[in-house]
């Protein structure tokens, strides 16, 4: 179910606890945590990775009009009381918008509410072991997604799927105090070594990823920690020592993945970096246990 | 009659075929000197068209098309004919299954059953034997199989309990990968547990075998036991089928003129009945010309029951015949093609119940979606969906679940998967208990990258056919997988699958 019809409002500003600002949908996904997974991913995000493949799921729509005129449907209108009008009918899904965009958002995201996400959950759930909630960020909406994990708590067909997030690692620990009663567990990304390559590439700051990794591993809840391999940059000895110090501290024996950095879907600055070689995770992987830890390491 | 045979001669200096393979040509050649079973002149016309197909299975048949003997039954009492007594251990067990093998036909001329082999075994295995003795001696059964039974129609079964020896089976085949023995894995579940089915994934995603059936569905269709054999086939224990005849309903439709109603009412069932009418001459010729059931020391001895063999009435191209009713719709997409489907499927079905059959368990044939052979080109498979055309997986599985019942003697739906499964092969346990959740009576999954594919039912390492053109193989299946790969663009379009069953030719077109 869409909240939004053709023609209507569809970016509120005020954060409603029912309702989620959804980038898309994956009903069968075996690349988001264990088993088969309904995979939703939310819109916003409060990093800016140089290196990210969705970059449209970044910015959250503030209503500026610069994509109106340059939509050669004319699916979107000039907005009323500062949002964008989005007609899907109208819509060929060219990207135009998202390009021009330049807070990297997408007019074109939907509402959809909790309840909406339950009913389809529920038609695919003999077939996933569980749900992972991504993005963009997904703890930025974090009372909708509390509301949407206790109520798969509760629920007798949807109780036994397990509950995952997969975060950028930001959220405060008041937050993690919040969800972490209906979360069964979290993938975080560290994105670098040091602080000052955080800085660097996530125009953010590594101090509140690494306590929430000690948090999420103090509560059992630490899932898998991940390193996206940009030859050249994350992978340097001094970055290599770093990360592995970070994450011996918080639990020599966590799972790891490291992943490959791609190019599509990334915007320009990215596309100096190189793509991931391949023998290149193997390296990393064995660099990483000679530094003590210990894995299981995911491919 | 369709004249498939070369001439002995071409047969005979083929440089490309074995002196085996040589000679199952030369046979073949010989049963098409002989005249078809006496046909209506209209079923003959149907036959003659390409409306009804026999598969190749020649014009005089001397055997059974498939036979799954209840191997159980010599293991216990010996074999007075082989003059074999009861074996004692494990490894005489497995030396007495493989002289058995030996003596099974079908239309392949090799058996297509090895038996549960796992089942059978299990008595014979001491509990001092360690895990790694016990794959030794599954290895070489498995040589065994692969060396001397060169057919990857061929087929064992595992399951539905799990036990040690479906554990070493999953282990010595994943890691031998060979072609033969084909694996089924009868998964229940209630019962069998998440264990086994997690030990199957893995072996699917290094080998892509085995196929997992739908143990609970398909015990209700065969309360005397039963086993999955050459391409999906489900066909009774110490029983099987005489033929398998198809009717190809893309060709049925482009010979109907007028509404929906006349032809479910009037030109489905005139070709169902023409169908009929050359399963029954075949089966009246196999058993009362040639008295294959009279002439068996397997009937002798129990392992088969004449009255367990059924005939397996088979259709192909429900994609193409709903298309063709429904101009513009999609069949996979639409719920209105998906309805059509189901209610001509409810149509066959229903008049393979009413049809009386002679020498046929219960005096009926058994529904069949018959997964194609190399020449069929731009007709899909069974109930299939159309190579590319497939919906998401969850769509693709739900679209096709619910007429998976209607098939009670096999269905085969083909879920591609890309090669980032391997990582996470707990999604396949996961995918398989969504199937059975709605309905599927069974599922193969075949995973991108793979050196063996499986080309419907059927295995063929890609590494043989890159060798076939030059060398030739010794396995016989690799030719038609071939062709697959030719006629169907196999390797091309991978992950995507394309469908053979069988067919006899070996090359020497």
């Amino acid at each position: 179910m869409i909240l939004a019809p053709a023609g209507t409002i569809s970016h509120p500003i005020e954060p409603r606890i029912d309702v989620f600002e959804v980038a898309g949908v994956v009903r069968s996904s075996f690349v988001d945590g264990p088993g088969n997974r309904y995979v939703l991913f939310l819109q916003g995000c409060n990093f800016d990775c140089t290196a990210c493949h969705n970059p449209s799921t970044i910015g959250r729509c503030d209503g500026c009009a610069v994509c109106v005129d340059v939509c050669p449907h004319t699916a979107l209108a000039v907005p009323v009381a500062g949002r964008i009008l989005f007609d899907p009918s109208a819509c060929d899904q060219c990207g135009d918008c998202r390009t021009v965009c330049p807070i990297s958002a997408d007019p074109t995201i939907r509402l959809r509410s909790v309840d909406a996400v339950l009913t389809e959950i529920r038609t695919v759930a003999p077939f996933v072991r569980g749900v992972t909630v991504t993005g963009g960020e997904p703890t930025l909406q974090l009372g909708a997604l509390k509301s949407l994990f206790s109520r798969m708590g509760a629920d007798p067909e949807l109780g036994p799927l397990t509950r995952l997030v997969d975060t950028n690692g930001s959220l405060a620990p008041a937050g993690w105090h919040e969800l972490l009663p209906v979360l069964d567990g979290a993938m975080v990304d560290l994105k670098s070594g040091t602080p000052q390559l955080h800085r660097r590439i996530t125009r953010s700051e590594q101090s509140h990823v690494v306590a929430s990794l000690h948090l999420l591993a103090d509560a059992g809840k630490l899932a898998e920690v991940r390193l996206l391999l940009i030859e050249g940059v994350t992978d340097t000895d001094v970055e290599l020592e770093a990360w592995a110090r970070i994450v011996t501290a918080v639990d020599p024996g966590v799972s790891v993945r490291v992943m490959p950095f791609r190019h599509e879907g990334t915007r320009t600055a990215a596309r100096e970096w190189p793509i991931t070689g391949e023998r290149a995770i193997e390296r990393v992987v064995d660099r990483l246990r000679d530094l003590g830890l210990t894995g299981p390491f995911g491919a | 009659m369709t004249d498939i045979a070369s001439s002995p001669l071409v047969i005979i200096t083929s440089p490309r075929l074995s002196y085996r393979q040589r000679l199952t040509q030369l046979a073949l050649t010989a049963e098409e000197a002989i005249d078809y079973p006496q046909l209506p002149a209209a079923a003959r016309r149907a036959f003659e068209t390409g409306l009804v197909s026999d598969l190749h299975e020649g014009h005089a048949p001397y055997r059974p098309r498939y036979l799954l003997p209840d191997y159980s039954v010599a293991l216990k009492n010996g074999s007075e004919y082989l003059e074999l007594e009861p074996p004692r251990d494990l490894r005489e067990a497995v030396d007495f299954l493989q002289i058995l093998y030996h003596h099974v036909p079908s239309i392949t001329t090799y058996p297509v059953y090895f038996g549960d082999i796992d089942m059978l075994l299990l008595p014979y295995l001491d509990g001092w034997m360690s895990d790694e003795e016990l794959d030794r001696e599954i290895t070489r059964l498995w040589r065994f199989l692969d060396r001397t039974i060169p057919d990857a129609f061929a087929h064992a079964n595992i399951g539905p309990v799990d036990n040690r020896i479906a554990r070493s089976v999953l282990r010595v085949d994943s890691e031998l990968g060979q072609v033969v023995p084909n694996l089924t894995l009868k998964w229940d579940p209630e019962t069998s547990g998440d264990g086994l089915l997690q030990a199957a994934a893995d072996a699917i995603v290094a080998v892509n075998k085995p196929h997992i059936a739908n143990h609970p569905m398909m015990s209700r269709d065969f309360p005397e036991g039963y086993g999955v054999v050459s391409c999906y086939n489900t066909l009774p224990l110490g029983g099987g089928s005489h033929t398998l005849t198809r009717l190809n309903l893309a060709e049925s439709v482009a010979r109907h003129e007028g509404e929906i109603d006349a032809y479910l009412t009037r030109t489905l069932p005139e070709h169902i009945e023409l169908t009929f009418q050359v399963i029954e001459a075949r089966i009246r010729f196999l058993v009362e010309e040639a008295k294959f059931y009279e002439h068996s020391f397997l009937v002798d001895e129990g392992l088969i029951h004449p009255d367990r063999f059924t005939a397996m009435f088979g259709i192909y191209g429900v994609a193409e015949l709903v298309e063709g009713l429904l101009p513009g719709s999609r069949y996979g997409r639409d719920a209105e093609a998906r309805d059509l489907a189901d209610k001509v499927i409810e149509h066959i079905s229903e008049a393979v119940e009413r049809r009386e059959l002679p020498h046929c368990r219960n005096g009926r044939a058994m529904l069949h979606a018959q997964s194609g052979i190399s020449e069929d080109i731009g007709v899909t498979a069974g109930a299939r969906i159309p190579i590319g055309a497939e919906p998401e997986i969850v769509e693709h599985i739900e679209t096709v679940a619910h007429h998976h019942s209607a098939f009670s003697s096999g269905i085969s739906d083909i879920i591609a998967l890309d090669s980032g499964i391997r990582s996470n092969p707990e999604a396949l346990v996961d995918l398989t208990r969504g199937a059975f959740d709605r309905g599927m009576r069974e599922v193969t999954f075949n995973v991108e990258g793979c050196d063996l594919v499986r080309v419907t039912g059927y295995m063929v390492r890609l590494s043989d056919i890159e060798k076939l053109a030059n060398e030739g193989s010794r396995i016989n299946s690799t030719v038609l997988g071939a062709e697959s790969v030719e006629n169907w663009g196999l390797l091309g379009r991978l992950p995507r699958v394309v469908s053979v069953e069988t067919d006899p030719r070996l090359g020497t077109r």
